[in-house]
């Protein structure tokens, strides 16, 4: 099962710092976004396209404000962690566009 | 529809032949991907998981100088993901939304001719061009290649750069569509041919101008690593620093169909 991710573009650089703390990687929210895919995003997004059991327990958890245990050996600030999940908009099994015609948002075409 | 079963995407795949792009090519085959080869793929950049059915591929070995040319992803989220069709053929499918595999620079300012061989099912036209293979970030402005799935529309695109863009287009190839694509391009001689399933179907003799082709990463499915990308399945690709001679393209269209049973 796929899972999207879509952060404000605010929080771009703390979602993938997050991202590379948990070993995913150091640009995870890559695709800009906004309300009808014009400059400037206003969001930016990712599409895991297999979403393990794990990463999916992951999510659940830190949707309910536990911080998974990697980030704090990583030092990730818990601040930058409440912020992100409070800005986090998570679908699972659904197209990437589904997610975003359902945000409200679109991709460009650059 | 079944796959596997003589035409259709993802034929059997033990219907491959003895000839191989290194057996036809030579030391002109410069690069390799060969997904129905399992030891050339992990699930990590570490290369210490090797690749399985249903999991991300985070790294690839080229079968041409696999200890020095690679494909890479460090970014779980933009890994393609190994799939097997119901006939035994192994792709990557890549999502359309952020995956994408990028090389180190590979060298090709020896040469201003190129031969470009594909296999590709592309399932949606996303954005107005997808890139299914792109020599540099941009090939609008760099001496590369890039084969687009589609460009727009129903079209494909192979496109070439030397002083000037020369490229071709051929409609007709509403997604989802499986193809045998080969690009030919040659500068100095203003050549510029799409193939499609062993058929040429576009041409463009606009003056390339002069000099070789660059020196560039290789970006697979996604525009400069970072931008535009393609949505499908790859089931294998190469390329020649040369024009192939029409008995080589034959032998190597016939040698992709084998897995991809495009026509």
């Amino acid at each position: 099962m796929n899972i999207v991710l879509i952060i404000p573009a605010g929080l771009k650089h703390s979602a993938n710092a997050l991202g590379a703390a948990m070993g995913w990687g150091p640009e995870s929210y890559s695709v800009p976004l906004s309300s009808d895919g014009a400059e400037p995003p206003t969001h930016y997004g990712l599409n895991l396209a297999e979403a393990s059991d794990v990463f999916l327990a992951m999510l659940a958890a830190a949707g309910n404000g536990e911080m998974p245990q990697e980030l704090i050996d990583a030092g990730y600030p818990p601040q930058d962690f409440a912020a992100v999940m409070a800005g986090l908009i998570v679908r699972a099994g659904v197209p990437f566009d589904t997610a975003l015609a359902d945000a409200g948002l679109a991709r460009g075409t650059a | 529809m079944p796959f596997g079963f003589g035409f259709g995407p993802g034929r059997a795949a033990q219907r491959r032949g003895a000839s191989t792009p290194a057996s036809i090519f030579g030391a002109n085959l410069r690069v390799w991907f060969d997904n129905q080869d399992l030891s050339t793929m992990w699930q990590d950049v570490a290369m210490t998981t090797p690749a399985a059915v249903g999991q991300p591929v985070a790294m690839q070995r080229c079968k041409v100088n696999p200890a020095t040319f690679y494909r890479s992803q460090a970014t779980t989220a933009q890994r393609p993901i190994l799939r097997q069709t119901a006939g035994g053929v192994y792709y990557l499918e890549c999502d359309g939304v952020d995956d994408g595999l990028e090389t180190p620079t590979i060298d090709f300012s020896n040469t201003d001719a190129l031969s470009v061989f594909a296999g590709l099912r592309k399932l949606t036209a996303v954005g107005t061009t997808s890139p299914f293979m792109e020599l540099s970030a941009n090939v609008d402005s760099n001496r590369g290649f890039a084969i687009f799935a589609p460009s727009s529309g129903t079209q494909y695109m192979f496109k070439a750069i030397g002083g000037v863009t020369a490229s071709t287009t051929s409609a007709g190839f509403a997604a989802p569509h499986t193809a045998v694509l080969t690009g030919l391009d040659k500068i100095g001689t203003d050549t510029c041919v799409l193939r499609v399933n062993g058929a040429q179907v576009g041409t463009a003799a606009t003056d390339q101008g002069a000099g070789n082709f660059g020196n560039y990463p290789l970006y697979y499915f996604r525009r400069g690593g970072v931008g535009i990308t393609f949505n499908g399945w790859d089931f294998g690709s190469f390329i020649v620093d040369r024009l192939a001679s029409d008995t080589e393209m034959a032998a190597a269209e016939t040698y992709l169909n084998r897995f991809v049973g495009a026509y």
